[in-house]
């Protein structure tokens, strides 16, 4: 499948959706809020003291309705401060995250 | 004209429909069992103040051995919060206290009054539930004032002034498994007296079976708004929704205006399903003075912490609303 380059895809703007992330075989889960959600990009705010590292692979879970959620596993591109208790994490995802339908 | 027929035709819409004058966030719940960084059962629900910009939380939730404890959450946007990796206020281990919040301590109310921070609570023990008073300036140190009540008294909230000279604040003695909203006094925050009750149960009511305050009430040019809790014992279990009532400035045990029908209602999945179904349980409610929006913060289902929002206007307005078709 050909895919836009990341920065032309559609953006939908997010919605007020809960994410929750953990480092591979790690016992403890973080938590947060959906930022922004493309195609095969997601960014999401997470407490300071749980930000993961750049490069980092962590296992994703994405609130996407009511009582639905899609899981992913996702590389963080990019972090930075969000506010004085959140920071903001970029991720490229391995398949598509924002599309509605391709839940398999 | 177009505007006036707009708006009879929303509040006909909502009052058709049921719809609740408090709006949910749609990022409900904004604190459970998985933003908490440290081991417990379950999230009750919140105290809520606004301080220097920011949001804070003060939480119950319920350790792993069973017993209610506070920990404190911050925010910036009044939505999204961070929970501090501690708790900050766990059962005394100094007497009084001790023996008196040995099943824990419950169902904080945060009360701004003459620069400091109080919090008045209940504190559980098999000798039933009492309140109790604690101060703080930083919210990371709490000072313990006094054991304030004699058991069986709970939903304790302080006024943010004095009232002709004396302290006040409500609670709610329970007689058997009914309890009504009463008013007490005090000159020195430690002794309490004149009390007097407020309002009652309504038999035919989604409030007949006891009622209690929620959050401090919040001071109008209308009156005294006060959000209070009201149960119904249903054949599956109790129904805890919320209501509104104005009460008089100068004399609180004066009711001006109740409203017939509850601001908020438990209808969604989180509201319905948990610990405890079916309950909307406020602690804490913030007035954004710029906006007059006011935040109000909720427990639902003893399992989770959601946030609504509603227009001050609309909440005065529905104290006053004796119509009963929802």
């Amino acid at each position: 499948m050909n895919r836009p380059e990341r920065r032309s895809q559609p953006r939908r703007p997010a919605p007020a959706k809960r994410v929750s992330w953990a480092r591979p075989d790690a016992p403890k889960t973080c938590t947060g809020w959906i930022s922004d959600v493309a195609e095969s990009s997601v960014a999401f705010v997470t407490p300071r003291r749980d930000t993961p590292t750049v490069g980092e692979a962590i296992d994703l879970t994405l609130d996407t309705g009511r009582r639905s959620q899609r899981h992913r596993v996702a590389q963080v591109a990019r972090t930075a401060p969000h506010d004085r208790y959140f920071n903001l994490v970029a991720c490229r995802t391995d398949s598509e995250v924002g599309l509605p339908g391709n839940d398999a | 004209m177009s505007t006036m027929i707009e708006e009879c035709a929303t509040r006909n819409r909502s009052r058709l429909t049921g719809r609740d004058v408090i709006h949910r966030w749609e990022g409900n719940p904004i604190v459970s069992l998985e933003d908490i960084p440290f081991g417990c059962n379950t999230v009750f629900n919140a105290a809520a103040v606004k301080r220097q910009g920011e949001y804070l939380l003060l939480i119950r939730i319920e350790d792993k051995m069973g017993r209610s404890i506070f920990t404190l959450a911050h925010s910036e946007d009044g939505y999204r919060f961070v929970v501090d990796p501690q708790p900050v206020m766990t059962p005394s281990e100094t007497e009084p206290f001790a023996t008196y919040e040995a099943c824990g301590i419950e169902d904080p109310r945060i009360t701004l009054l003459d620069g400091t921070y109080y919090v008045m609570y209940t504190a559980f023990s098999h000798y039933g539930p009492r309140l109790a008073l604690a101060k703080t300036e930083n919210f990371r140190e709490f000072e313990r004032i006094a054991l304030i009540s004699e058991p069986v008294n709970k939903d304790g909230a302080l006024f943010p002034r004095k009232i002709n000279g004396r302290y006040a604040r409500f609670d709610r003695p329970n007689v058997g498994s009914t309890g009504n909203v009463w008013i007490s006094y005090s000159e020195d925050l430690v002794h309490w007296g004149q009390s007097e009750v407020v309002m009652t149960t309504r038999p035919d009511h989604w409030d007949c079976s006891r009622i209690g305050a929620s959050a401090p009430p919040i001071e109008t040019e209308k009156g005294w708004l006060e959000i209070y809790h009201g149960v119904k014992e249903a054949a599956a279990g109790p129904i805890y929704r919320l209501g509104a009532v104005m009460l008089d400035l100068e004399n609180p045990a004066r009711v001006l205006g109740r409203a017939a029908i509850p601001i908020l209602t438990p209808r969604e999945y989180y509201e319905r399903v948990g610990d405890i179904g079916n309950v909307v349980f406020s602690c804490g409610a913030i007035l954004e003075e710029q906006t007059r929006e006011v935040k109000m913060y909720y427990g639902a289902a003893d399992t989770c912490i959601c946030v609504g929002t509603a227009k001050l206007d609309a909440l005065i307005e529905r104290c006053f609303d004796q119509e009963d078709s929802a």
